[in-house]
């Protein structure tokens, strides 16, 4: 699948670079569709178009089965990033052919699509309200804003929890950490008393999002429309790598992917003790990996030294966004507006809402889900509002979600240390922003 | 070091060559007979059941209620379209470079072996932008005329009109008092089986194969390919990668086997039907002086 995505990824570089060039010498698209951004909402009825991935079709079917009056033409995407980006690209050359409404599954293409030479995705304060958009998770419109105008509306959150295994904690005489430094010392326990078994896992980029995002590592955050700071050796940084490479070192923390066969020989056989990961990992990625029933619960993420408050990363969160060009603004704002925060519609995804009177119909509806040893809700919808808000969607999330894989977990499996790999990352990290039109602070 | 001369060495080779190419075509055609769990559990050439396959197929069919067969149906189409004009454009042009002398046949031939070998990523969006101008762009035209053009096919009818058809044959045609056309139609034509075998068969599967140019083309799903669909559908679903599809979609390992068996099994049945005069047309003329 690596290689399959590689290919894609590639062919989607090529075509976006290739109309890049072209773009260079034709302004003309930028300028009209700027214009149309500035209008005013319009309500011109006819058809909308939708792109969505299979899993997101099945609600704007939803949508279309509580609307019979709306009219929708629903396409099913792949779920690749840099797909809605080149075709957006393609469409402005033809100027036609522009979906109303995307989702997007990789949200940080917002970024680039909201601003030229895309000038695709229009602001949407004008079509959802204030206060319903004060009903979400408060780091999703902060993600979700650019020179002061909301121009996405996240679908689900994806905040990081210490999912855990219960029942093999307490016979093994465990008491969960409530700190990273508690994490730190039982980390080296279980390294001393049952090696084989462990307490996280560092092998793929989710995890990346939940040790350095938690920590607020500045990887990713945007200090302006076209600035951003990375800096690899800020303290935040530094404490993530000072808590992993004692516990890699002991085999404690896995340098498996979570969807490695590695690792799911080692959820079905006792040996993950716990796992700071996404919401979403429960539901989704325990359960259809077989992690056995009875066994699991969350609890909130550990605190950082110095801190008090259980900061979460994010690994995911897919988000709607509606086209400068649709000829009905308002009605793909109603479409918007209902797929995200529909209590009826929300309750029964596997994803946790970013809504949050849905996210509490959520919480209610799977409370009563017996896989878990217990209720780890709460501890989702306390991370909810927690996380952290200076890793922001940015222009080189093509470059940078392989960086780490491809630079920190390749030379850690060399046996290189986490610190000296950090100018290397920080290296491939400035040259994708720049080459994304971002001014980079270092420090 | 053992010889491999001997014939136990040959038996080796062979099938390790057999095991090691073969294996995962097995492997891809025993998948849709098992459930999720025996593919990664079982040996892995082991046979699931019969009832398992119409499981899968169910399964697959859960995907935009059966779209993989609109994609099918398209992938039929837009092949067969470009095919026969492939063939229309092909044939006509590789029996003038052959037989006749005219200024600038060299240019025209060099300028074909050039077009054969740039990339077709190259082309891509000068051909995007053609059919944005013919405003055809998310219509089958937008595939079918672009792989109308088929340079390796013009080079093949050049090379089987050289090699079959004698100078003399057309100059006594000439002579029974036959004008040109009615020379391609009533002598060349009927000798073209093979040509048209030849060139029938590498641009289906050129067409057939093309990820590139449907991928630009085409926005709307309802006009995609097999390959830009088993795309979607990989990428939708936690059929290869497990961290993708967070739906209820029962579409896993063994239902994307059964989908690329599906977007393989043309390719295969084409192969079939036209092996005789492949291997015909490629040996033609060998023998002679």
């Amino acid at each position: 699948m690596g290689q399959i995505r590689r290919v894609t990824a590639g062919a989607l570089l090529t075509v976006a670079s290739a109309l890049a060039l072209a773009a260079c010498g034709s302004s003309d698209s930028g300028s009209s569709t700027s214009t149309s951004a500035n209008s005013a909402a319009t309500s011109g009825g006819g058809q909308l178009t939708v792109w969505a991935d299979a899993t997101r079709v099945e609600q704007v079917r939803a949508y279309a089965r509580a609307h019979p009056q709306a009219d929708l033409k629903i396409v099913t995407i792949p779920a690749d990033a840099g797909y809605v980006s080149t075709k957006v690209q393609l469409a402005n050359r033809t100027r036609k052919g522009w979906p109303d409404v995307v989702f997007l599954a990789t949200p940080s293409e917002i970024s680039a699509l909201q601003g030229p030479p895309y000038n695709y995705a229009a602001p949407l304060d004008d079509v959802i309200g204030q206060d319903v958009r004060d009903g979400f998770a408060p780091s999703t419109i902060t993600n979700c804003t650019f020179g002061g105008r909301v121009v996405c509306i996240q679908n689900d959150l994806a905040q990081t929890v210490l999912w855990y295994d219960a029942p093999l904690m307490r016979r093994l005489g465990y008491d969960v950490p409530r700190t990273w430094d508690e994490y730190a010392a039982l980390g080296e326990r279980v390294a001393r008393e049952h090696p084989g078994m462990v307490v996280g896992a560092f092998g793929d980029h989710m995890m990346e999002q939940v040790f350095y995002g938690s920590s607020g590592c500045p990887i990713k955050q945007t200090t302006g429309a076209d600035s951003v700071r990375i800096d690899l050796h800020a303290d935040e940084c530094t404490r993530v790598n000072e808590l992993l490479q004692p516990l890699i070192d002991n085999r404690s923390v896995s340098l498996s992917g979570l969807f490695d066969p590695e690792f799911t020989r080692l959820m079905r056989s006792e040996q993950v003790l716990m796992l700071p990961m996404a919401s979403w990992m429960g539901d989704f990625g325990f359960k259809a990996l077989r992690f056995p029933a009875g066994r699991l619960t969350a609890t909130t993420m550990p605190t950082w030294p110095g801190e008090d408050v259980p900061y979460a990363g994010t690994v995911g969160g897919g988000v709607w966004a509606i086209s400068q060009h649709t000829g009905d603004k308002v009605a793909a704002g109603r479409l918007v507006e209902w797929l995200t925060t529909d209590t009826r519609l929300q309750q029964g995804l596997t994803t946790y809402p970013a809504f949050e009177a849905a996210a509490d119909a959520w919480a209610r509806a799977k409370a009563d889900d017996d896989y878990y040893a217990a209720d780890p809700v709460p501890a989702m919808q306390e991370e909810a509002g927690k996380i952290r808000e200076n890793w922001n969607y940015v222009r080189y999330e093509a470059a940078w979600q392989p960086s780490f894989a491809e630079i920190v977990v390749a030379g850690l499996k060399k046996g290189d240390k986490l610190e000296a790999l950090m100018d290397p990352w920080q290296d491939r990290l400035v040259e994708a922003a720049q080459t994304a039109g971002y001014s980079v602070e270092q420090q | 070091m053992l010889p491999l001369t001997g014939r136990t060495g040959r038996i080796v080779v062979m099938l390790a060559t057999a095991f090691l190419f073969g294996g995962p075509l097995v492997w891809l055609a025993l998948a849709p007979t098992k459930t999720n769990e025996q593919l990664s559990g079982d040996f892995p050439l082991s046979f699931g059941s019969f009832s398992q396959v119409g499981t899968t197929w169910d399964n697959l069919m859960t995907f935009n209620d059966g779209q993989i067969l609109v994609w099918l149906q398209n992938s039929v189409l837009y092949s067969a379209a470009s095919v026969a004009l492939a063939i229309v454009l092909c044939l006509p042009a590789g029996y003038a470079l052959a037989t006749y002398r005219f200024p600038g046949r060299k240019l025209l031939l060099t300028l074909t072996l050039l077009t054969m070998i740039v990339p077709q990523a190259a082309l891509v969006l000068p051909l995007f932008l053609e059919m944005a101008q013919l405003r055809l762009i998310d219509t089958a035209w937008a595939v079918i005329l672009p792989s109308g053009l088929f340079p390796f096919g013009v080079y093949l009818a050049y090379l089987h009109y050289a090699a079959a058809l004698p100078p003399s044959l057309l100059d006594a045609g000439r002579i029974d008092g036959a004008s040109e056309w009615e020379l391609f139609r009533r002598i060349a034509l009927p000798l073209s089986k093979p040509a048209v075998a030849l060139i029938g068969f590498f641009s289906f599967t050129a067409v057939w194969n093309n990820y590139f140019l449907p991928f630009i083309m085409l926005s709307d799903d309802s006009r995609y390919t097999l390959q830009i669909g088993l795309q979607t559908l990989l990428s939708s679903t936690p059929a290869i990668n497990p961290a993708r599809g967070l739906g209820d979609l029962p579409i896993q390992a063994p239902e994307a086997a059964l989908a690329a068996l599906l977007t393989a099994a043309p390719v295969l049945v084409v192969f079939l039907f036209s092996q005789r005069f492949l291997v015909a047309g490629q040996l033609a003329g060998a023998e002679k002086g």
